[in-house]
Order: C-alpha cells, then structure tokens, then sequence
C-alpha cells in the first residue's frame, strides 16, 4: 500500500507485508521501520488483512484531499513550467536584440530553475495520481465490494479485456485484496466492474461450457476454493 | 449498430455487433472487447434486443450532437483544403517577393500542403463515420413511429411490394422480426421509403382495377 499517513500516523501505518526466504512475515511501516519474524499462516495473514482494510477505509474517506493535492501539483506545474519556457525565449530574444550576457542569463538562470521547479511539481502531481488510483481501487474492495468483484470474476466474461497475465496476478491478489494491493491495476479493477454492469444489463444466460470455463468464485477469503 | 456514443468512456458498455457463431450469440462492444458464450435462444434475443432498444434511444437523443460533429468535420475539411491551395500559392508569391531562395520557398509551401492534406484526410474520415451514424439514427427515427411499422409490414407482404428494395433490405422481411434492431446495420431508410413509394403505387393501380392475378399475400 502506498504511504497515505500523516507524520503521527506514520509509525503505526503499514505499507508493505514481505514474505521471507525463511517463511516469516516482515511489516514495514510508513516511517521505514521493519518488524520481523511474524509467523506466515492464515490466522496471521487474515489479521493483517483485516488491518490493512481497515487503514484502506481510512484513507478512502481522505479522497479529496489527494485529488485536490494532484490538481493543485498539476496545475503549479503547468504554470511554473510556462513561466520558465517564456523566460528563456526572452533571454534568446535579448540576445538576438542586443547582447547583454548579465540579462541574457539571468532569463536563463530563472527560465531553467523555472522548468526544474515545474518538473519537480509534476513528479509530486503524478504520485497522486497514482495514489488516487489507488484508493479508487480500495473503495471498490471494501466491505463486500471485493465479494461483488470476486463474484463478477466467476461469471462467464466477467474478465473480458484483461490479458491473461494481468488475469493471474488479479485472481492471486484477491485472496487478500489489501495486502497485495500494489498488484491490483485501477483500470483492471474499472474493466472488471463494467464487465459485471454489461451482465447486469443483459441479464442472458449462457451455455454450460461457458459457466464451467469461468474461473472459480471466491467467496471471503476461503483459501481452499482458490 | 453504429457506435453512437459521444464519450471514450462509454464505449466499454455500447454493444456495436450481435453474431450468432457455433450456435452462441457473440455481442462485440464499441471497444473491441467481445461477450462470448451467450445461450442463442428467443429470451436471450429478447433480452439482447431490449438493450440494443435502450442504445438506439441514446443515440437518438444525441442526434444533435452528431450533426454538429459532422458540420465541424466539414468546415475543418474546408480549411484544410484551402490550406493546401495556399500553400502552393504562398510558395509561388513568396519565391517572387522574398529574397529566400527557391528551396526554402518549395519547404515552407509543401509543408502547409502536406499538412492539409494529412487534416483532409482525417476530417473526411471523422465526417463519413458521423455521416454513417446520422444515417443510422435517422433509420431509426424513421421506424419509430408504429404506422410506419404496420404500412411498410403489410406492403412488404404484398406481390411486388418489395420492388427496388436492395437484396439486403429484402432478407430481413423474410426474419420473424424485420425490425429486429439486432439487423440494424441492414436496414436503410431508402428501403423503407420504397416500400412506402410502392405502397402508394400499388393502392393506386387496386383503385383502378389493376390487380395482379393472385392479389394475395405471399
């Protein structure tokens, strides 16, 4: 999971589970401290996942404050960048008119640390961006959103438009939807919600090979019908 | 079906195609993406045909935006094509007046020429796909008044009541559902406005009794 903690909440904000070569669990937590030798079992695994869901629903309702972080960073971006295109055509005009080195490069100097700030702003735009994604897709697998996507998986094209190996990776990432969260797409998780709407709206059956040829329901975490 | 949506966004939920292959309906969606596996019998066709009923609506209701689409496509077609022309007239006058040399005078023209040409080309493909869907929709329009619908049934069920209706037109009156919207990329207005025509035709010649031999129903 993606860091979404304040500077309070960091110690206590999970952002990764790590499987050791020897078969214990490492947390790692947003302010970078490891916390190792946790037994790799069901119980323990569903706990963390209970965890993990629990921070998810906690971010899901800070929604607005990342998209508006990412139009903010974006719009800033755009602007700055501008400002320091225009800088820098004025240098190149100044010294097309009349040579003034001090001028020409001080529209230099702001024009390139102009471009440098604009790209900075960007790179901050772009990871909420990402974030953003990504809550959408923890608002989608909470409560019983993630029984509704693992139920549309089971209907016959319910995974139309996912290749096959992005098929993989969503079908091993929903046993425990939010520690493998990283692993799930946004617009897998988009396709996989219109194709259940297009069922929904057609309402038809399908032929028994069709049904069969789906892949297994899996209901509540039940590892042993995955 | 034409693609009718105005919005990327609402392709992934347009079904564009209905085949029937081995036995199964394949319903292709404006996307590409295709729904496999559908059970071919008459619910499946009813359930099918009550949301291709809902698409034609929408499409219906975006007639507007369809047209306008279209007009642009043409005016842009319009400025390309001028474009082009003064390209090569800017190129002509700029080689007399300019102190540049032929070269440069040959870049600067063929450059407008050949971008004109590429926004020809592109507006002229976007204003055909536009002209296609206003079709579509006005066939749609067209066969939504239920008189129609009865008058075009009961012509088509006469002698010579499908006369100058195109091959393709005259298939669908031999389905259970000639206005089945699953076929709606055969039908064509001009069809049903012959069919009318002929209508109108043939009441004439009954009324001065000339009836052919067997004035019956096929």
């Amino acid at each position: 999971m993606k860091d979404y903690a304040s500077e309070k909440e960091k110690e206590k904000f999970i952002t990764n589970v790590v499987l050791e070569e020897d078969g214990t669990l490492t947390l790692v937590f947003a302010d970078g401290k490891k916390y190792r030798g946790f037994p790799h079992n069901k119980e323990m695994l569903d706990s963390v996942e209970k965890k993990l869901e629990k921070q998810g629903k906690s971010v899901v309702k800070k929604k607005g404050k990342f998209v508006l972080a990412q139009t903010f960073c974006g719009t800033v971006s755009g602007l700055i960048t501008s400002a320091g295109a225009l800088s820098i055509l004025a240098g190149v005009q100044q010294n097309l008119q009349s040579p003034n080195p001090g001028k020409v490069l001080g529209f230099c100097i702001f024009g390139a640390a102009a471009i440098l700030g604009g790209a900075v702003s960007l790179g901050f735009s772009l990871e909420n961006r990402s974030k953003v994604g990504q809550i959408k897709v923890m608002e989608h697998l909470t409560g019983e959103g993630k029984n509704h996507i693992r139920e549309i998986m089971g209907t016959p094209n319910g995974m139309v438009g996912v290749s096959s190996k992005k098929r993989k990776i969503l079908e091993a990432a929903m046993e425990y939807p939010f520690i493998s969260i990283d692993s799930i797409q946004p617009k897998v998780i988009e396709r996989v919600i219109i194709n259940g709407e297009n069922n929904q709206r057609l309402g038809v059956s399908y032929t028994d090979s069709a049904l069969t040829s789906a892949p297994k329901v899996f209901i509540k975490n039940n590892r042993e019908g995955i | 079906m034409k693609d009718l949506t105005l919005k990327k966004s609402e392709r992934p939920r347009f079904i564009k195609k209905v085949e029937v292959k081995g036995g199964t309906y394949v319903l292709t969606y404006a996307d590409g993406n295709k729904f496999t596996g559908i059970e071919y019998n008459d619910e499946n066709k009813k359930k099918i045909e009550s949301v291709l009923k809902k698409q034609a609506e929408l499409g219906i209701i975006s007639r507007r935006s369809f047209k306008l689409r279209k007009t642009l496509c043409g005016v842009v077609s319009g400025f390309s094509a001028a474009m082009m022309i003064g390209g090569a007239t800017f190129a002509e006058g700029l080689s007399r007046i300019s102190t540049l040399d032929t070269t440069s005078c040959v870049i600067a023209g063929g450059s407008l020429i050949f971008f004109g040409s590429v926004s020809l080309f592109i507006s002229q493909q976007k204003r055909t796909k536009n002209k296609e869907k206003l079709e579509q929709i006005d066939t749609l329009c067209f066969l939504q008044d239920p008189q129609t619908r009865t008058d075009i049934l009961e012509t088509a069920s006469l002698p010579n009541g499908l006369t100058g209706v195109s091959s393709q037109g005259k298939k669908l009156f031999d389905k259970a559902d000639p206005f089945g919207l699953i076929d709606v990329d055969s039908m064509h207005k001009e069809d049903y406005q012959t069919i009318l025509g002929n209508q109108r035709v043939l009441t004439g010649l009954a009324g001065e009794g000339i009836k052919p031999t067997q004035y019956i129903k096929k």
